[in-house]
């Protein structure tokens, strides 16, 4: 439990969302002003949305705390890939996908890829793989929120998990996408001011990153590993991959999985939907790749740096044990070396990571069960829809509660394999569909079907033997037979 | 203190890639500027 401060700085931080939330109800009165925040985004509204639905808690607390174990390569590589990822996706996604779907007035990944390739039966396989996955992936995003609450406050995790979804669920009721969007602004800033805060008491501490490097350099870790181990990215890892020769394939797969997903994930891209005009996807290009590239350099790296925060004032043993659960290690260095009152302030960054893709990931999920499903087969007009809708985002926040509190393998599994099969699902019939005109429904539904599978019997049953992370051979998988099958039609 | 040629060059190419986005976006709305002024 932290200190009472900042308990109650975390408590305003909280509270503001939901004052916020009121901001976005003048455009949730019909159903189009809810779920697509009537196509009001400008450039910033866009930009700190799609950075803050990116990057979850994981991002704060794996994110920042892998290098404790992992060498730098992987902080390197995982700033390398998110960069690389955004480009891509601003670059050549954004505005492409925004005319694509303004043209045609589509506006989810389920009724594109209807239209792309004038199939229901590829429609609906999207939608049924869409809903599940994001459950899965929002079981892994509630527990992050959910511990850094609990933790804060003393509470009992059951307890920190509904008051993580309370404020959310109160303004993505009151105010749709339009509310979700301000949040995220507010929640991307309050993000970037945690990591830049993080960063400077950390660098400040070990006397910025040359010196720090300097001393990991003479540093022994755990009483048994050099630190010159973390400069070499065939150095320090988990010990399986080492002994199997496995660490450098290990890092580029994981990091290159969690970087590049942006491109291929439906709750990132159909916000390009909601942008209020080209321009504001042009301005977008320059503040959204700023943004991502910004946080992952802050973030990244610095689980390295905290061997020289933590390791002397504790044990070898706990410092083992901080390797295998590399999540703690930034809230640790940080109780070490933060002064209360700015605790609460690194600390709600992770609790701001995972309200943001909370809001914005349930509003795409009923989006999709509204316009994809219950519209086309029964008639509600705009006021039921809309009174639907609402109902709707509060069962679909509640439904992945029980998985959270859950401890069952299977489940857990799952959880870990839903964000790389997601993008595994979706980048052979969304992204590459979008500039392919030879992709074919065939493809497309061989793709779906086959990333899913692939990614999750992998993530199960053979990543722990082969140590490559399940989201290449689903992409590879998934690719394989999105193509050949277009390949082999004859072109009409 | 010698950092690994792999480590850094991630750092460098995350770098490139966001140096690279900002430029051609910026190139890309000067030649709409110019092509919206001639066509004026």
């Amino acid at each position: 439990m932290v200190h009472i401060l900042d308990q109650i700085i975390i408590g305003i931080f909280i509270s503001i969302t939901i004052v916020l939330g009121f901001a976005g109800y003048k455009h949730s009165k019909t159903l189009h002003g809810y779920i697509f925040a009537n196509k009001s985004l400008g450039p910033w509204l866009l930009s700190f949305s799609i950075m803050a639905t990116y990057y979850s808690a994981a991002s704060f607390l794996g994110g920042g705390g892998s290098t404790y174990l992992y060498n730098l390569g992987f902080g390197a590589w995982l700033t390398a890939w998110h960069v690389i990822g955004v480009s891509l996706l601003w670059l050549f996604i954004a505005n492409k996908l925004y005319e694509y779907m303004s043209l045609y007035n589509i506006s989810t990944i389920p009724e594109f890829i209807e239209h792309r390739y004038g199939s229901k039966v590829a429609k609906y396989i999207a939608v049924v793989v869409m809903i599940i996955l994001f459950m899965l992936y929002l079981v892994s995003v509630y527990k992050g929120g959910a511990i850094v609450l609990s933790t804060v406050y003393g509470l009992d995790y059951a307890i920190a998990l509904l008051i993580l979804l309370l404020p959310v669920a109160i303004y993505i009721v009151v105010g749709g996408l339009r509310s979700a969007a301000i949040n995220n602004l507010y929640l991307g800033v309050m993000m970037l001011i945690a990591a830049a805060t993080t960063f400077s008491y950390i660098m400040a501490y070990i006397g910025g990153p040359l010196e720090g490097l300097r001393k990991l350099v003479n540093m022994t870790i755990a009483g048994k590993f050099s630190g010159s181990l973390w400069l070499r990215i065939d150095g320090a890892g988990p010990q399986p991959a080492i002994e199997k020769g496995m660490l450098v394939p290990l890092i580029m797969s994981i990091t290159f999985s969690i970087g590049v997903a942006q491109i291929a994930l439906p709750n990132i891209l159909v916000q390009f939907y909601t942008a209020r005009n080209e321009k504001a996807i042009e301005k977008g290009r320059i503040i959204g790749p700023i943004l991502v590239a910004l946080y992952a350099m802050l973030m990244f790296s610095l689980g390295a740096f905290c061997h020289l925060v933590i390791d002397s004032k504790v044990s070898n043993y706990q410092v083992i044990q901080l390797m295998k659960d590399t999540d703690w290690v930034i809230p640790t260095a940080v109780n070490m070396i933060v002064p209360e009152g700015i605790r609460g302030l690194i600390l709600a960054g992770p609790i701001a990571a995972s309200m943001s893709t909370i809001a914005i990931t349930i509003l795409s999920m009923v989006t999709t069960l509204i316009k994809d499903v219950i519209q086309p087969f029964v008639k509600l007009d705009d006021k039921n829809a809309l009174k639907f809708s609402k109902t709707l985002a509060i069962l679909l926040s509640l439904l992945p509660i029980p998985f959270a509190i859950l401890r069952n393998k299977l489940i857990v599994d799952m959880v870990g394999a839903a964000f790389g099969t997601i993008f595994a699902v979706f980048i052979g019939p969304v992204t590459i569909g979008l500039f392919w005109g030879r992709g074919c429904r065939e493809g497309a539904v061989a793709s779906m079907i086959s990333g899913a599978v692939t990614g999750i019997i992998w993530y199960i049953y053979i990543y722990g033997e082969t140590l490559i992370y399940p989201t290449i051979p689903a992409i590879v998988v998934a690719l394989t037979t999105y193509i050949v099958p277009c390949l082999l039609k004859k072109r009409k | 203190m010698e950092v690994d040629v792999a480590i850094l060059s991630g750092y460098v190419l995350a770098m490139v890639f966001l140096v690279a986005t900002i430029v051609i976006t910026m190139c890309d709305s000067l030649r709409k500027r110019d092509g919206a002024g001639g066509e004026g």
